[in-house]
C-alpha cells in the first residue's frame, strides 16, 4: 500500500477503531482529537514492512483480538502484525524513535558499487538537497551525521542496485532516504528517472540500554 | 492486454501522477472477484474524478445492485485527471476496472452515468482511453455495449451515437433486466441487433439507432423518423413503485483518499411535491416514495457498522417532507448520539422543530445556515412556484441568531422567466436586510457575522415547465452580473459569488440540444475539452471552435427556446408527466400563480396513470 498518504491512514485507522467498535480517548482541548498516533509517518510512496500505530483506549481489550478485528477491514497490504500495551506516556511513541532501517532499490545500478558508498560517506560532507521550509528553495543541507550506514547490499549484482542503509529518523531529526539515494546517484554521474527508486523501511528503531533496538522491544511483550 | 500487464504498466506511472490512490482501488468493500468463464462483466463508469464519483450514492446503489445479480460482476472507473491521462497514453496503458485492472475494452458492458452535461466530453475521453470506439455505429459484435443512465438520460440525444441503450428512470430493476437480456445475447450467441430489439422492450429503454430525427430547412429539430417498425413510439421511464423493498446498500466502498463526501448515505426519499418550475428532478423523480422510519434505521446501522463511518447523512430532494420526519430523526439522533456519529440534514425546511435538532446537533459548532430563496422578489418566486415567504425567511433568521449562528448562505438564479432589474434589486436587499437585522440584535455592531450570496444562472431543462423559455444571451447574463456586483459592492459584510455564463450556456445547449450536438462534442474533444466543470481545465476556445464549426450559436433552439406545441428533441422519451401539465404550469407562471404542494391534492400532472401516488393528497 504505497500510495495513501499519512492523513489518508489516519483517516482508515480512525475508520477501523469506529468499525471494530474500539473506542478511543480524546485529547483535552478546544478542538478535541482522538489519541491514536502513527509513529514517524512515511512518505507517500514509499512501502515499508514495519510500521507502529498506537492508541489509547478508555476500554479493556484483549490485544490480540483487537488487532484481528481491524485486520479484518483492513486493505490488502496493511496489517497488524504484533500487538503490545504499554504504560501511558507523557510523550508517544514517535519520541522514542531514534533511527529507521531502508532498502533503496536504484533501477540502473551498473555504477553503483560499495567502493563507491566509501567514497560517498568519506568526504567530509555528505550534502542533500532539502527545500527551505519558508523559502521553499533547494538548498544543499549536510546530513553525515545522520547516516548510521549506508551500504550497497551484500550480492547486489544485474541491473537493479540494492541499498540498506540506517538513517536518522527522530522527531526533531529526520533523513530522507530518497534525498540521500539520489544525492549518491548523482555521486555516481547516475540520474535515475523520477518515480523509479523504490524505498522500502524495514524497521524503526529506538534506545534501550544505549543499543539500538526495534521499537517493538522497548515494551517486552507478555 | 491482460490484467498483469496492467498492473505492470500501472506501477510504473503511478509514482509520476498527483494522488495515485486515486487509480490503485482495493478499498474496503469493493466487490473483487475472480470472474470465471460465464461471468458477465460490468464496467460502471463516473465520467469525472474519483473524488466526485466516490461521492455519488447512485453509484453504490447500482453496483449493489449487480453485483447481486447472479452471474455479473460490477467494477469501477472514473477519468483520469490531465497527468494521469498523459501517462496512460505514454505508457500505452488502457483505461482498466479499479477492482480487477481490467481493460474496458475486454468487458461485456459499459454503463455511464449522466448527472450533468459538463461532464460530457468524459464520456468520450474514457471510451477513447479504454480503445473503444466512440460511436455505435463503429463498434463491433464482440466490442462492450455502452449504456447510460441519469438524470441527462432524459434527453441524451447530444449522445445518441455513442450509446447502445439509453436508461431512463429508476434503475435497480430496469439494469438487472438488461444485464440479464445481455448474458442471455452471451450464452445463445446473438447479434447485437437481437440485443437492442429486444432490450427496446425494457422498460425505460431507448435505443438511439432505431430513431432518426429530421430537421426542417432551417436547421430545426421536426420530427423523429423511427428507423425499425418494431421500436415504440415513445419510451416511458421506468418506475419502482415502492422503494421500502427496493435494493439498497448495505455496506458501501470506503475510499482510501479524501473524497467530496465521506460518509453513509441512506436515500429516504425519492421524489419531490413541490413542484419548483424551473426543477428538473421534481419532475423525473415523480411520484414522491418514501421509506420508513425503521428501514431508514435499519440501513443506516447497517451502513455505518460496515463501512466505520463517523458521519450520517439523509438522501431526498426535501428532507422535511417526509411524513414521518419528526420521529425518524429522534431515532436517528438518539442513535448517533450514542455512536458519536455526526448527523447532518441537508435540505432541512427551517421551522421550530429543525432548530430544536439542528441546536441539539451542533452545539459545539455552528455552521452555516443556507437558504434558497430562488429569486429576490415575491413576485418572481410565484412565477418559479418556490415556496419561501419572506417572513419564513426573517423568522428562522431571527431565531438563528438568538442560537448564536454567525453565517448565512443564500443561494439565487438569475435570468428567470419574466426577470426584470427589481427582481435583482430584491436580491441585493434581501441580503442588505438580513445584515441589518444582525447588527440590530448584535446591539450595533456586525461582530463575526457574514452573508453569503451566490447567484447561478439559470439553464432551462426538458421537461420542467420552463422547458420553451429562452436562455438570457450572454451579453444580458453579464449585464446582470454587473449590475448585482454594483449593489454588492456597497454591501458590507456580504459576498458575492456567480458562476461563468459561458459554461451556463453550453449546459443550455446540451440540455436542451438534438443529436446534431454528437459533432460539436466529438469535435470539442478533439481539441481538448475535458474536465469542463472544473475552471481550471475548461477551454473556451476549444468549445468556441467546435460550436462555430458546427454551426451552433445563439440562434440555436436550445438557446433561443421553443414554441409550445412545436416538436422538442427530447419527445422520444416520455417522464410520465404530461405536456399539458406541464404547458398549465407555464402559463400560469406567466402570471405569477403558484400551484399547491401535490400532497395537499393532486394537480394532474399525470403520473398516476402509471403507477400509485401514495404520498399525493396526504394532507387533502
Amino acid at each position: 500500500m504505497r500510495y495513501i498518504s499519512h492523513l489518508d491512514l489516519h483517516r482508515l485507522f480512525k475508520r477501523s477503531l469506529k468499525k471494530a467498535g474500539i473506542a478511543v480517548d480524546y485529547s483535552k482541548g478546544y478542538n478535541p482529537h482522538e489519541m491514536i498516533n502513527v509513529v514517524q509517518p512515511l512518505s507517500l510512496g514509499f512501502e515499508s514492512v514495519s510500521e507502529y500505530f498506537e492508541l489509547e483506549t478508555p476500554m479493556d481489550l484483549d490485544k490480540d483480538e483487537a488487532a484481528a478485528e481491524l485486520n479484518a477491514f483492513l486493505p490488502e497490504g496493511i496489517k497488524f502484525t504484533a500487538s503490545r500495551k504499554i504504560p501511558l506516556q507523557k510523550k508517544n511513541l514517535s519520541a522514542y524513535s531514534e533511527y529507521a532501517s531502508y532498502e533503496i532499490r536504484i533501477p540502473d545500478g551498473r555504477l553503483l558499487s560499495a567502493e563507491k558508498a566509501r567514497a560517498f560517506l568519506s568526504r567530509d560532507k555528505v550534502t542533500v538537497i532539502k527545500k527551505d521550509k519558508k523559502t521553499k528553495q533547494p538548498v544543499e543541507k549536510d546530513v553525515k551525521n545522520m547516516i548510521k550506514s549506508f551500504e550497497p547490499a551484500e550480492g547486489a549484482e544485474g541491473e537493479e542496485a540494492v541499498i540498506h542503509c540506517l538513517l536518522r529518523c527522530a522527531t526533531n531529526e529526520n533523513l530522507n532516504p530518497l534525498s540521500l539515494a539520489e544525492s549518491f546517484a548523482s555521486f555516481c554521474g547516475l540520474s535515475p528517472e523520477k518515480g523509479s527508486v523504490r524505498v522500502t523501511r524495514l524497521e524503526i528503531y529506538g534506545l534501550k540500554e544505549g543499543a539500538l533496538v526495534p521499537l517493538l522491544e522497548l515494551y517486552p511483550g507478555e | 492486454m491482460n490484467n498483469t500487464e496492467v498492473l505492470r504498466r500501472l506501477e510504473t506511472i503511478l509514482p509520476l501522477v498527483e494522488k495515485p490512490a486515486r487509480y490503485i482501488g482495493g478499498e474496503p468493500n469493493c466487490v473483487i472477484r475472480d470472474p470465471g468463464p460465464g461471468t458477465f462483466r460490468f464496467a460502471f463508469c463516473f465520467p469525472d474524478s474519483y473524488e466526485i464519483g466516490m461521492s455519488y450514492l447512485g453509484m453504490q446503489i447500482l453496483y449493489n445492485v449487480l453485483n447481486n445479480t447472479e452471474d455479473c460482476c460490477c467494477e469501477r472507473a472514473f477519468a483520469p485527471e490531465k497527468d494521469m491521462e498523459e501517462e496512460m497514453r505514454k505508457a500505452g496503458l488502457p483505461l482498466f476496472t479499479l477492482e480487477t485492472k481490467t481493460p474496458l475494452s475486454q468487458t461485456d458492458m459499459v454503463g455511464f452515468t449522466l448527472q450533468y452535461e459538463l461532464s460530457y466530453t468524459n464520456i468520450l475521453l474514457m471510451l477513447d482511453l479504454a480503445g473503444i470506439p466512440l460511436n455505435s455505429r463503429d463498434r463491433s459484435e464482440s466490442d462492450p455495449l455502452i449504456v447510460c443512465g441519469g438524470p441527462c438520460a432524459f434527453n441524451a440525444e447530444p449522445l445518441a451515437d455513442f450509446f447502445d441503450v439509453v436508461m431512463t428512470g429508476d434503475g435497480e430493476l430496469q439494469i438487472r433486466e438488461l444485464v440479464r437480456l445481455a448474458q442471455r445475447r452471451k450464452r445463445e450467441g446473438q447479434t447485437k441487433e437481437w440485443f437492442l430489439r429486444k432490450a427496446a422492450d425494457i422498460r425505460g429503454v431507448y435505443v438511439p439507432s432505431f430513431y432518426e430525427p429530421l430537421y426542417d430547412e432551417n436547421g430545426r429539430y421536426c420530427g423523429m423518423k423511427k428507423l425499425w417498425d418494431g421500436a415504440p413510439d415513445r419510451v416511458l421511464k421506468a418506475i419502482i413503485d415502492d422503494i421500502e423493498t427496493a435494493e439498497f446498500p448495505e455496506t458501501n466502498i470506503v475510499p482510501l483518499i479524501e473524497v467530496v463526501h465521506d460518509r453513509s448515505v441512506v436515500e429516504i426519499m425519492r421524489g419531490c411535491s413541490r413542484g419548483c418550475r424551473f426543477c428538473q428532478a421534481g419532475m423525473l423523480y415523480r411520484p414522491v416514495r418514501q421509506r420508513t422510519p425503521d428501514r431508514i434505521c435499519e440501513l443506516a446501522r447497517k451502513q455505518l457498522e460496515s463501512s466505520g463511518n463517523s458521519e450520517l447523512s439523509l438522501l431526498s430532494l426535501s428532507t422535511s417532507d417526509h411524513s414521518e420526519f419528526e420521529e425518524l430523526v429522534l431515532k436517528l439522533m438518539d442513535y448517533c448520539q450514542k455512536k458519536q456519529i455526526s448527523l447532518s440534514l441537508p435540505s432541512l425546511r427551517l421551522d421550530n422543530f429543525a432548530f430544536k435538532v439542528m441546536d441539539e446537533m451542533q452545539r459545539i459548532r455552528k455552521t452555516g445556515l443556507t437558504f434558497a430563496p430562488e429569486a429576490g422578489t415575491q413576485r418572481l418566486r410565484d412565477v418559479i412556484n418556490k415556496n419561501i415567504s419572506e417572513e419564513e425567511i426573517f423568522t428562522a433568521l431571527n431565531k438563528a441568531i438568538d442560537l448564536g449562528w454567525t453565517s448565512v448562505k443564500l443561494y439565487f438564479m438569475m435570468g428567470l422567466p419574466t426577470e426584470t432589474d427589481e427582481d435583482l434589486d430584491g436580491i441585493a436587499d434581501l441580503a442588505d436586510r438580513i445584515m441589518k437585522l444582525a447588527i440590530y440584535k448584535n446591539g450595533g455592531s456586525r461582530g463575526r457575522f457574514s452573508v453569503s450570496v451566490s447567484v447561478a444562472n439559470f439553464v432551462p431543462k426538458p421537461f420542467t415547465p420552463f422547458q420553451w423559455v429562452p436562455q438570457d444571451t450572454e451579453k444580458e447574463f453579464e449585464r446582470k452580473h454587473y449590475y448585482l456586483a454594483d449593489k454588492f459592492r456597497k454591501l458590507k459584510g456580504v459576498t458575492y459569488h456567480y458562476h461563468g455564463s459561458f459554461t451556463s450556456r453550453l449546459e443550455a445547449i446540451f440540455a436542451r440540444g438534438g443529436r446534431e450536438l454528437c459533432e460539436t462534442l466529438r469535435r470539442a474533444y478533439s481539441y481538448g475539452c475535458t474536465f469542463d466543470a472544473w475552471t481550471e481545465h475548461f477551454s473556451r476556445e476549444g468549445w468556441e471552435r467546435a460550436l462555430k464549426e458546427t454551426g451552433i450559436d445563439d440562434s440555436c433552439a436550445a438557446l433561443r427556446g421553443f414554441e409550445p406545441g412545436s416538436p422538442l428533441p427530447w419527445e422520444i422519451i416520455d417522464c410520465g408527466v404530461t405536456e399539458s401539465f406541464l404547458l398549465r404550469e407555464y402559463e400560469k407562471a406567466q402570471k405569477a400563480v403558484t400551484t399547491k404542494d401535490c400532497r395537499y391534492g393532486c394537480n394532474g400532472c399525470g403520473l398516476n396513470r402509471y403507477t400509485e401516488c401514495r404520498w399525493g393528497d396526504i394532507y387533502e
